[in-house]
């Protein structure tokens, strides 16, 4: 065997597993112009997903979603707060992601993660109003958690999934007022015992109207792969953020540069991905829900 | 970093926002990190990997009491799946003592009315204690019933992990 001068020669003799990691693009690119990833996706088929609601027991909603092996379990707690002079009437949520360091290889404990998304508060989801006990006096902040417990790209996608799923799970805590007006927590035996009226006895669950979800695309050269691997996310960087709520109108579109530019076609293209990836998340969710509602 | 001949084992223990009743509650159990660390280094062949560092991470995703002996069963098994030689499985079982009763694998509430706990930590098929942990109010004959019962449960809980590896060994040949 000669020297190795040139690795289009090399890339019939070694091994396929050895030429992927030596040469991961190549990898790459001859699959791509075969219109198959390595892990026998179509470009624009998204991994099976999956949602167990309720996985949490101490948590008032919790979801647990997997996309591909990316796993997210995200848990809301509900507390009392009093609300701000300026909105008397809303209650407030706050959402924090974390990446601890089980869900992958690169993230180390004390170093913030670099790829942490942020899942921001996507409007007209929840209406804050619904939220708010007394007003003026006493609303339910709602603290939504986000753990990502293995990172295998589109983070993004599976955190708000698992938020909606977990929003769609919430069952609000039954409280009542006390002699001093201070709210308090009923428990369920003490429910209907008590002669103090519950506060909130029609407002369990929260009406969610046009509900977010969302898919990540990578694109390379010509080529738009739907709903990249860590892998694949770590080769080719240009990723675009696709968010359309349940009527397929666009909430959110996020593209953080990189070295592909979209073009108006790119970009329609991803959008109709993202729309038929809608119609399959919406029906995961539903068949979760209804799932739930059968035990 | 020092060089070292025998490898290194390094843990942590930390807790979902979510895990206790009341959030963010979990942040008090900053000596289970380290009761980890002991619990397994007893077991582990150090020596096999030189100048490495091992690190197990632990997070609690729900905390309904015998939060520690769940987390060290479930380490030593995650160390086994990773290859990492050991002498053997470490098996883990607690004990609350109420009153003039015993009870094995106490939940939350139990833990919250107790008078004493004792944690007991073994390497059940060579029947070695690695690590036990008294705190609280104990008779002599207390400790002794409570030890035996930890011992006998620590060799039961170690077949079925043994027999998990097994499955999941298996599972993945085909």
């Amino acid at each position: 065997m000669g020297l190795p001068n040139a690795s289009g020669d090399l890339s019939t003799e070694v091994e396929v597993d050895a030429f992927r990691r030596l040469f991961p693009l190549r990898f790459y690119e001859k699959h791509l112009s075969e219109s198959i990833r390595p892990d026998a996706r179509p470009l624009g088929r998204a991994r099976d997903t999956t949602i167990a609601l309720g996985a949490v027991a101490s948590a008032n909603g919790s979801a647990l979603a997997k996309i591909g092996s990316t796993t997210m379990l995200a848990a809301i707690k509900m507390e009392v707060m009093t609300p701000s002079p300026e909105t008397p009437d809303e209650g407030c949520i706050a959402i924090d992601f974390h990446m601890p360091p089980i869900c992958s290889p690169i993230v180390r404990p004390g170093r913030p993660a670099e790829a942490a998304p942020v899942v921001s508060k996507h409007s007209g989801m929840i209406n804050l109003k619904e939220l708010s006990l007394v007003s003026g006096k006493a609303a339910w902040m709602a603290y939504l958690d986000i753990y990502c417990l293995d990172a295998d790209g589109s983070l993004f996608d599976a955190a708000l999934l698992s938020a909606v799923a977990a929003f769609s799970h919430l069952e609000i805590p039954v409280v009542s007022l006390n002699d001093d007006g201070k709210v308090v927590l009923l428990s369920e035996e003490q429910e209907g015992m008590s002669e103090r009226e519950p506060v909130n006895k029609d407002k369990r669950k929260l009406i969610l109207s046009s509900i977010p979800f969302s898919l990540t695309c990578i694109l390379h050269k010509n080529y738009i792969l739907a709903d990249p691997t860590a892998e694949e996310e770590s080769i080719m960087e240009t990723l675009v953020t696709v968010v359309l709520d349940s009527s397929s109108q666009l909430v959110s579109l996020y593209k953080p540069g990189g070295p592909v530019l979209a073009y108006t076609s790119v970009v329609q293209d991803c959008i109709a991905l993202t729309r038929q990836r809608v119609k399959e998340l919406q029906k995961i969710l539903e068949e979760a829900i209804s799932g739930m509602e059968v035990d | 970093m020092m060089y070292s001949d025998i490898g290194r084992l390094n843990c942590n223990v930390s807790y979902t926002t979510f895990s206790t009743p009341v959030r963010g509650q979990g942040s008090d159990h900053k000596e289970y990190s380290s009761m980890l660390l002991k619990a397994l280094e007893g077991a582990i062949m150090l020596e096999t990997f030189p100048k490495t560092t091992v690190d197990v991470f632990a997070l609690v995703l729900e905390s309904g009491g015998s939060d520690l002996p769940v987390v060290i069963s479930c380490a030593s098994l995650a160390l086994a799946d990773a290859g990492i030689r050991m002498y053997d499985l470490v098996a883990a079982v607690s004990v609350s003592c109420l009153g003039k009763n015993l009870v094995i694998d106490p939940i939350l509430e139990e833990e919250s009315y107790q008078d004493g706990s004792l944690i007991l930590t073994c390497m059940p098929s060579r029947y070695e204690v690695t690590q036990l942990t008294f705190t609280g109010e104990w008779s002599t004959p207390d400790i002794n019933e409570a030890m035996q019962l930890c011992l006998d449960a620590c060799g039961k809980l170690g077949k079925v992990m043994r027999s998990c590896l097994k499955e999941a060994a298996s599972g993945s040949q085909d």
